[in-house]
């Protein structure tokens, strides 16, 4: 091979590559990568929740009469919470006026922060389910996380109200 | 080990059977074996003609009757025969206004580029991944010391492994000395950001957690998936790493080196885990791990492609065996190897593979040794000086031998030149490939053949007819390190008294380290440009 088409390829190679993994890491959604979700927002028939750059909430169709804590129907998306550990997010999914179904994304590295996570977000959905409120307990030793779980929570829930 | 060291055993082959053997055809259909000889009888007429003379028995030419020299034609070696005579065709080459590496001279850049432009998106996994914001404390800057180590080392690993898998690309583009020499300075490297990884990380959960480091290690190894691998696969690295400082390598046999180096592709597989399972950057979906698992295919084919694909494909179609046995001095011997559809090997002169006799003494060990003829279509040829007990045994090699063969390797090629001419100097057992060197080299080129004395010499009546059927200027520089003539030979005035126009030429060198490196420190005093010299040591 000649040295200009060594060069070219060489080049334009390693850039497509390093720009791709810009590409790649913009596409994901919050701050940090190591993210993963717990909880299913699907019930039944329905889409599972979409993917949403903002943090803010996105109304679908449905404008079902607000009920007792005047939530609008439709899928909604707190902001990211970040703590030390990382940033948690909230979405939930809002059916004749109530929390039907709540996912939280999460940090999942390091590995403690992923153990921690694991262990306290779905104590805290089931808690924020029955609760249909942010009125969540605190996870004992997930401080941070259940923090931040409350804040990204009422953030979805106040979209929600709008 | 009953045989000595340093001679071969002189009882020969059959000689009568070495001519029919060894005679190929050339272009014209014609015995190129009489040809020789008959170029070799009339040789009064003179072979290339220089104004500046041997003086002081300093660099005689090849044409200088010497005594010793034409004894050896009795040998029987002068049926060598030389069928690229003709090939390059006279001033084929010379039309050409650009000189040979023009054509390959990119190679070896792009593989350079690739490699700092994935080294480069390795690290902006990470950089890109992680907003400065995230970097707000004291543990999540050492994390994130953590983790970039974590992806350099990781993609380090995967290079050196890719330089040792033997892949042809690789080994004729870059050459298997080069690639050691990267595997070895890369060596270091990773091993430096596999210790900063795993120090870094330990230390920066620690901290995330605030506990101890020694209770974080506890943890890391009991409650993390894959991370026991990990850290016997840093174990592995630290120990081979140990072992492959020089002073301890030195001391240690060549073989039992090369076993336990073998160890480290289990670092490999058992640092594979824990990049997947506890790495930020490749635990989720995306072009991260993407990315990361296409590398990881790449080096996996490139290594099954290379050390087990290729070399049965080379030795199912080739077949070799070894045809004849031929002593060329106390110390030296040839083996020529033939085998099936030779015409189509793709190696070039200044090649070498890596050679296993089987069924011989050693069959299980694979040695690199040079072509010390250019491919001819017909036999191979391979002349190996006894340099420990593999090699003295080489002699006793019976004709008939299978060979299991792999390669080519090596960019010691006339391809490689960077200007028209060349000047090649060898020592001892480098005038192997010098000497296979020549048939394709243009005229004019100038060898210089540095050996103990007229006993050393092999190849003298190949070197003679090359010279003048090829118009190339064989000078002997004979005697000890310390004697006037090979004294004068490494001074530029020396140099360029046989050479005046160095300078214009690629330089090739071949032998013992001390004449490499005096031959080295007399062309940087001369100015002959770095790229234009071209070596072939003959260790790794
Ligand atoms: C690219 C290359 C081309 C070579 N071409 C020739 C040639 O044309 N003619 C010739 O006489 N010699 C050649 N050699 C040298 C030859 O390979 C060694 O002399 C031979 O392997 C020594 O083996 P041994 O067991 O007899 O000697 P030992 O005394 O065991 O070893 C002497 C040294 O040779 C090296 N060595 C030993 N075994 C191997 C091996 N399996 N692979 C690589 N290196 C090894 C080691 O550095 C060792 O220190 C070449 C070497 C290289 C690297």
């Amino acid at each position: 091979m000649r040295r200009t088409s060594a060069a070219v390829i060489g080049t334009v190679t390693s850039a497509a590559l390093i720009f791709a993994a810009k590409l790649g890491a913009d596409a994901v959604e919050t701050p940090d990568t190591g993210q993963t979700a717990s909880g299913d927002l699907a019930p039944a028939a329905e889409a599972p929740a979409p993917a949403s750059k903002a943090p803010a909430s996105r109304a679908p169709g449905g404008k079902a009469p607000a009920r007792r804590i005047g939530l609008k129907d439709g899928v909604f998306k707190g902001a990211a919470s970040v703590n030390q550990y990382g940033p948690i997010q909230v979405t939930i999914r809002v059916a004749g006026g109530k929390i039907t179904a709540l996912r939280a994304t999460h940090a999942t590295t390091p590995a403690t922060t992923r153990q921690v996570n694991t262990r306290a977000i779905p104590v805290l959905r089931q808690e924020a389910l029955s609760a249909q409120s942010a009125q969540v307990d605190t996870v004992s030793g997930a401080t941070f996380t259940s923090g931040s779980f409350r804040t990204s929570l009422q953030s979805a829930l106040a979209a929600a109200r709008r | 080990m009953t045989a000595p060291l340093s001679s071969y055993p002189r009882a020969a082959p059959d000689r009568q059977t070495v001519p029919d053997l060894r005679t190929p055809l050339d272009a014209r259909g014609a015995s190129a074996a009489s040809d020789l000889r008959t170029v070799l009888d009339s040789r009064a007429s003179g072979g290339p003609r220089t104004e500046f003379g041997p003086r002081d028995g300093f660099a005689p030419r090849t044409d200088d009757p010497r005594a010793g020299f034409g004894s050896r034609a009795a040998h029987g070696a002068s049926a060598t025969a030389d069928p690229r005579s003709a090939w390059p065709p006279a001033g084929g080459e010379a039309r050409e206004t650009e000189p040979p590496a023009a054509r390959v001279a990119g190679n070896r850049l792009l593989i350079v580029l690739l490699f700092w432009g994935m080294f480069a998106t390795s690290v902006g996994l990470w950089v890109f991944a992680t907003p400065p914001s995230t970097l707000s404390g004291k543990a999540e800057i050492v994390t994130g010391i953590g983790r970039v180590t974590g992806m350099i080392g990781g993609f380090l690993l995967l290079t050196q492994v890719l330089m040792m898998s033997r892949v042809s690309w690789l080994e004729t583009w870059i050459g298997g000395h080069d690639l050691i020499r990267w595997h070895r300075w890369i060596g270091g490297w990773l091993l430096v950001s596999v210790l900063a990884h795993a120090g870094y990380t330990t230390v920066g959960y620690a901290l995330t957690s605030r506990s101890s480091v020694v209770d974080q290690t506890v943890t890391l190894w009991t409650d993390y998936d894959d991370m026991v691998g990990a850290f016997t696969a840093a174990g592995i690295m630290v120990g081979v790493g140990a072992l492959a400082i020089r002073g301890v390598r030195r001391r240690m046999p060549y073989e039992l080196w090369h076993w336990l180096h073998l160890t480290t592709y289990a670092i490999l597989i058992l640092g594979y885990g824990h990049q997947f399972s506890a790495g930020a950057e490749l635990s989720e979906e995306g072009f991260a791990r993407l990315y990361w698992t296409a590398l990881y295919a790449l080096v996996i084919s490139c290594l099954v492609w290379g050390r087990v694909i290729e070399p049965l494909w080379f030795n199912l179609r080739h077949r070799l065996c070894v045809m004849d046995v031929v002593p060329e001095s106390d110390s030296m011997v040839s083996i020529y190897v033939g085998g099936r559809n030779l015409d189509r090997l793709e190696a070039r002169a200044g090649q070498y593979f890596r050679w296993r006799f089987l069924g011989a003494r050693g069959w299980w060990q694979s040695h690199p040794f040079s072509l010390s003829a250019a491919p001819n279509g017909t036999w191979l040829r391979l002349t190996v000086s006894a340099a420990g007990r593999y090699t003295a045994g080489l002699g006793l090699v019976r004709p008939g031998t299978r060979v299991f063969a792999c390669g080519p390797s090596g960019t010691f090629t006339a391809q490689h030149r960077v200007r028209r001419a060349a000047l090649l100097i060898a020592g001892g057992s480098g005038i192997a490939p010098v000497r296979a060197l020549l048939e394709e080299l243009p005229r004019g080129t100038v060898v210089v053949y540095r050996a103990g004395g007229p006993a050393d010499i092999v190849f003298g009546d190949e070197l003679r007819g090359l010279a003048q059927r090829r118009g190339i200027d064989v000078r002997y520089v004979l005697g000890s390190r310390d004697e006037p003539g090979p004294r004068r030979l490494f001074t530029p005035e020396g140099m360029r008294e046989i050479v005046p126009d160095v300078k214009q030429r690629d330089v090739y060198l071949c032998g013992p380290p001390g004449m490499v490196r005096a031959a080295l420190a007399t062309l940087s005093d001369l100015r002959v440009r770095r790229r234009q010299i071209h070596l072939d040591p003959f260790e790794f």
